[in-house]
């Protein structure tokens, strides 16, 4: 009794070693996932914030023309652009109006690195721009690795002369 | 004599095995134990990694408005720029109207002299871009020169604990103020 009894202790011990190892797999495998959706959420963030800046550069682009009374048709032709600050290296100015707006919009380029200081990020950006009663449509578009792409749309209205 | 043997050899073989059993027991046991507190570790590990991703998107984004909110709503003080307190470090501070300053300051984003970020994080590096440099409303003449003023914010942002954590962001904020 007491041999057969020694014996089943050992299984037991094989069986709880098993049921231990993979409630730790299980376990891990489930964090690993939310950590990599927690990567995937880092990633749509930067993207928002790269799709915001684009929507504002545009609305900056309004504005200045605005204030130098030019016509808003000037700036926004339709089509597909990149659009990016002064300070970057892109050489022409806006499409058809050879004009100073502290912004510079040139046809897409799917090419185009996209820096935060000196790294470049694995991120594109496209700049739709689409004819709408009283204004313009401007959908900027982030895309980014993991299938990443952050789409955000404003309607910028022509002002009133 | 037959029944007194039989008991007495059961007795005998079990305290033999009882030295290999610890033995085997303490083996298997130490095996368990060790695996365990790896696997433990690379759990905890994991844990606290998420835990600070979460924390470093939440405070960056908090700046973040911070720094949109008062610049839509601030236009730039472009006098503090040529004298005042963003003379020193034109870009890494940022200095708006009625009052409102950002400053780079002891590894932190400071708004008003109050920090942004806990002390969990470390702004590695900031860098604001203001466009046009100097006021574009003060010769209404020159056409040319009045364009809206905007920033440009750049940010590096790392985990004091796990320094591996970084963080890079970047946006553009256009000034909401018009004149």
């Amino acid at each position: 009794m007491k041999t057969k009894n020694k014996g089943i202790t050992l299984i037991e011990t094989i069986v709880a070693v098993v049921v231990l190892a993979s409630a730790f797999v299980a376990g891990e495998y489930f964090l690993m996932a939310a950590l990599s959706a927690n990567k995937a959420t880092k990633t749509r963030f930067v993207g928002t914030y790269l799709a915001q800046e684009c929507l504002e550069l545009a609305r900056n682009v309004r504005d200045s023309s605005w204030q130098q009374k030019l016509p808003g048709s000037c700036a926004f032709v339709p089509g597909q652009f990149l659009i990016m600050p002064d300070n970057t290296n892109i050489s022409s100015a806006l499409p058809d109006c050879k004009l100073d707006l502290g912004v510079k919009i040139v046809p897409f380029d799917p090419t185009y690195e996209i820096k935060i200081f000196t790294d470049s990020i694995p991120f594109s950006r496209k700049m739709i721009v689409s004819a709408v009663p009283d204004g313009t449509k401007i959908e900027c578009v982030a895309t980014g690795p993991e299938n990443v792409e952050i789409s955000l749309t404003e309607i910028l209205t022509e002002w009133k002369k | 004599m037959e029944k007194m043997k039989l008991p007495s050899r059961l007795h005998i073989k079990l305290q033999g095995s009882t030295l290999i059993e610890l033995l085997v027991a303490t083996v298997i046991a130490g095996i368990i134990f060790t695996s365990a507190m790896g696997a433990y570790f690379v759990f905890a590990k994991n844990t606290q990694k998420m835990n600070i991703w979460r924390e470093i998107q939440k405070e960056t984004h908090f700046s973040m408005i911070r720094m949109a909110d008062k610049i839509r709503s601030h236009s730039i003080d472009f006098s503090e720029y040529s004298s005042g307190n963003c003379v020193t470090d034109v870009n890494r501070n940022l200095c708006l109207n009625n009052g409102y300053f950002f400053k780079f300051e002891n590894e932190n984003l400071k708004m008003n002299g109050s920090p942004l970020f806990s002390k969990e994080f470390k702004v590695e590096r900031i860098h604001f871009q203001i466009s046009p440099n100097q006021d574009p409303f003060t010769n209404i003449t020159n056409k040319s020169l009045q364009i809206q003023p905007k920033v440009q914010i750049q940010m590096e942002i790392s985990s004091r604990r796990i320094p591996d954590i970084k963080f890079l962001i970047r946006t553009t904020i256009s000034s909401r103020v018009y004149k």
